[in-house]
């Protein structure tokens, strides 16, 4: 009797002794960025430097929408306060800002992040405090695979634009030469990579594929790799700066290829580069086109379309509609539903929760948006714009570009 | 208590003992180690950071400092809790936290010692961590310093493995040590047994009795063997007695007591 009285409180001590885990330390606080007035959505973009039009505008777009949600008493009794910050661009700034929305700020969600380098860097930080991004202006495939729980984009992929260019190209123009020129970064591999992937699937490879560093101008290089290889087609890929410098350049140099380029470039910022800096020839706008991933904010069919221009009207009257703020516009609408399908409980769970719920929300711009707990891309869809001669970039169907 | 249950209480109670003993003592070395371990790799890494760090913390470039910080921290997220950088004035500069930094660390600006550096247990409601922390110097100014937070869980994970190694280690001890004494037993007990048995009945006078035959050489087969000699001289001495006449006159009872033999009550000689 004794030995097991014995050998029982061995394995007693042995079992206690093995059933000690580590101690854990979970703070347990009340929701971040959420109190019984304020919802505080947190955001990080250009607003400064090269590419300061794509982060204004962007936000101008939300909070024309956000602006006029909080008039009308916000969502539940709160209002939302956007804290944004300004990254120019700038990857380690983009974290560094986003760090200061988390730690500082007290920010329930991520918001209308701008770029490729900026939110690429920001993902693992994002991943690691567990907190709720939506709306990125970017269409990077590194952003979307693997599936991050915590990101949701509201627009198509640089994949899915560089598909519908080279479907154009090839499919429609039956251009076979398809040359690219990419800024140096992370949006460069990104839409490189897709135009890659569009070719090899019609069996063709890139003419040509030439960089540029980012910030700055020095396209020349690439542009004479274009002609010299006999480009009938180039995917441009960068801020609206360098892609309008290459145009010219190209034209200066007698070589009219067709140009496209992604939503990113900021499609009026490009035509005011291309119209009123570079100033090239009008008999070469049709040949110009930029792929889009909402419709053109001129759009009259579109009941969601018209109220973003009274909004941005009422509130930021001196902006012209553009595809940036309506891409803002959009984002903000998204945003305001997901918050309402929340509830009263609000915190960075529940809102996933919500925007993993979202099926079929009309924003009223024909096509409805719908998430799922493995499907964080909202709207599918590209468009084409090109350049009017008028100076500004319309929407056009493919059937309606001829060569 | 018989001797079996005794010789296996006695083993199990020692395993115990020792089980104890040794899961103590490895938890003690274990945390000296691992204190060793702070000081000499966490240390060793502060200070490269901080070399690398120099400049941008000269310059207080707060975005290339927190990036490198935070790629740094991706490199080895199941062991560093933070990475944080602090000017001269003890301002923090860059950090790698993605939450309201814990009260607790606005105090780790302390002195460094002789060493070079400083090594601190944090615990409080939000932060398990041991914070090392050395000078990024200029010359011999210091203009800042690293601060490299290890997750408290990481060490005690670490601990607590090698506790459980070593109980796992003591419990298979004692399955061994508890089947060993079985052997034991069996060897020694069951011939004491088979002799006991003997024993029995020959005080019992039977005398027709088969000795176990043991081939051990140790004490109890030299049992075996006095029984066994008591057993041939009590034989032959019944042998003899068998074949004498009574003497005249002396009671039956008197003979036997001249031959020796052990006195019979009646009745039992069977």
């Amino acid at each position: 009797m004794q030995c097991f009285l014995v050998a029982g409180a061995w394995a007693a001590m042995t079992a206690t002794l093995i059933g000690c885990e580590p101690s854990t330390t979970v703070p347990q606080n009340r929701a971040p960025g959420v109190s019984p007035f304020e919802i505080r959505i947190g955001s990080s973009s250009a607003l400064t430097g090269q590419a300061n039009f794509l982060g204004t505008q962007l936000l101008h777009g939300s909070e024309a929408w956000l602006n006029e949600v909080n008039a009308k008493g916000g969502i539940r009794g709160r209002k939302i306060t956007i804290v944004s910050l300004d990254d120019g661009y700038e990857p380690a700034r983009a974290v560094t800002m986003t760090q200061k929305l988390l730690v500082e700020e007290d920010v329930l969600a991520l918001f209308d992040f701008v770029g490729t380098p900026t939110s690429v860097k920001v993902l693992p930080l994002v991943n690691r405090a567990r907190v709720p991004l939506l709306g990125l202006l970017t269409g990077a495939e590194a952003l979307r695979t693997p599936l991050s729980p915590w990101v949701f984009h509201v627009r198509d992929s640089y994949y899915a634009e560089a598909e519908g260019a080279i479907a154009l190209f090839v499919d429609r123009l039956k251009l076979q030469r398809i040359g690219i020129i990419y800024q140096q970064d992370a949006f460069g591999q990104a839409v490189l990579s897709g135009v890659q992937l569009a070719l090899a699937r019609r069996r063709l490879q890139p003419t040509a594929a030439e960089s540029f560093a980012r910030g700055t101008l020095e396209v020349a290089r690439a542009c004479d790799a274009m002609k010299s290889a006999g480009a009938e087609a180039v995917v441009l890929v960068g801020t609206y700066a360098p892609l309008a410098k290459a145009v010219k350049t190209s034209h200066d140099a007698g070589f009219t290829p067709w140009f496209d380029t992604v939503s990113f470039v900021g499609t009026e910022a490009y035509a005011r580069e291309l119209v009123d800096k570079q100033r090239i020839d009008k008999a070469n706008y049709a040949r110009l086109i930029v792929t889009q991933v909402v419709p053109s904010p001129y759009a009259e069919e579109f009941p969601g379309v018209q109220e973003y221009r009274a909004l941005v009207h009422k509130y930021f009257s001196e902006d012209a509609p553009n595809y940036v703020a309506l891409e803002g516009f959009i984002n903000a609408k998204v945003l305001t539903a997901i918050l309402e399908r929340a509830g009263q409980n609000l915190d960075r769970d529940s809102l996933v929760h919500a925007a993993e719920s979202v099926q079929d929300l009309d924003v009223g711009i024909g096509t409805p948006i719908t998430f799922g707990p493995a499907d964080h891309v909202g709207l599918h869809g590209v468009y084409y714009s090109r350049l009017h001669v008028d100076g500004t970039f319309r929407l056009a169907t493919p059937e309606e570009i001829s060569p | 208590m018989r001797l079996g249950p005794k010789i296996i209480s006695s083993f199990m109670g020692f395993i115990v003992m020792f089980g104890a003993v040794s899961t103590a003592a490895t938890s003690i070395i274990l945390d000296r180690r691992m204190q060793r371990e702070v000081e000499t790799s966490e240390v060793a890494f502060a200070r490269s950071l901080a070399t690398r760090l120099f400049k941008v913390v000269k310059d207080k470039e707060v975005p290339t400092i927190t990036d490198t910080l935070l790629d740094e921290l991706a490199l080895r997220p199941e062991k560093l809790e933070y990475l944080l950088v602090l000017d001269a004035t003890g301002h923090r500069l860059a950090h790698t936290f993605v939450s309201p930094i814990p009260e607790r660390l606005s105090s780790v600006n302390g002195p460094f010692d002789a060493v070079g550096y400083r090594v601190e247990r944090l615990r409080g409601d939000s932060i398990n961590a041991v914070d090392v922390s050395v000078p990024v110097l200029e010359g011999i100014s210091p203009i800042g310093s690293v601060h490299v937070g290890i997750r408290g869980e990481y060490l005690e994970a670490i601990k607590h493995d090698l506790v459980r190694m070593t109980l796992v280690a003591t419990g298979a001890m004692g399955i061994l040590a508890f089947l060993v004494a079985l052997w034991l037993t069996r060897r020694i007990v069951l011939p004491i047994r088979q002799l006991t048995e003997v024993a029995n009945r020959l005080s019992a006078g039977i005398l027709d009795v088969q000795l176990p035959g043991l081939k051990s050489k140790d004490e109890i087969q030299e049992l075996e063997g006095s029984l066994e000699s008591v057993l041939a001289a009590v034989s032959t001495l019944m042998a003899e007695l068998g074949q004498q006449t009574p003497i005249a006159g002396v009671p039956d009872v008197e003979n036997a007591h001249r031959l020796g033999a052990d006195v019979v009550p009646e009745g039992r000689n069977g």
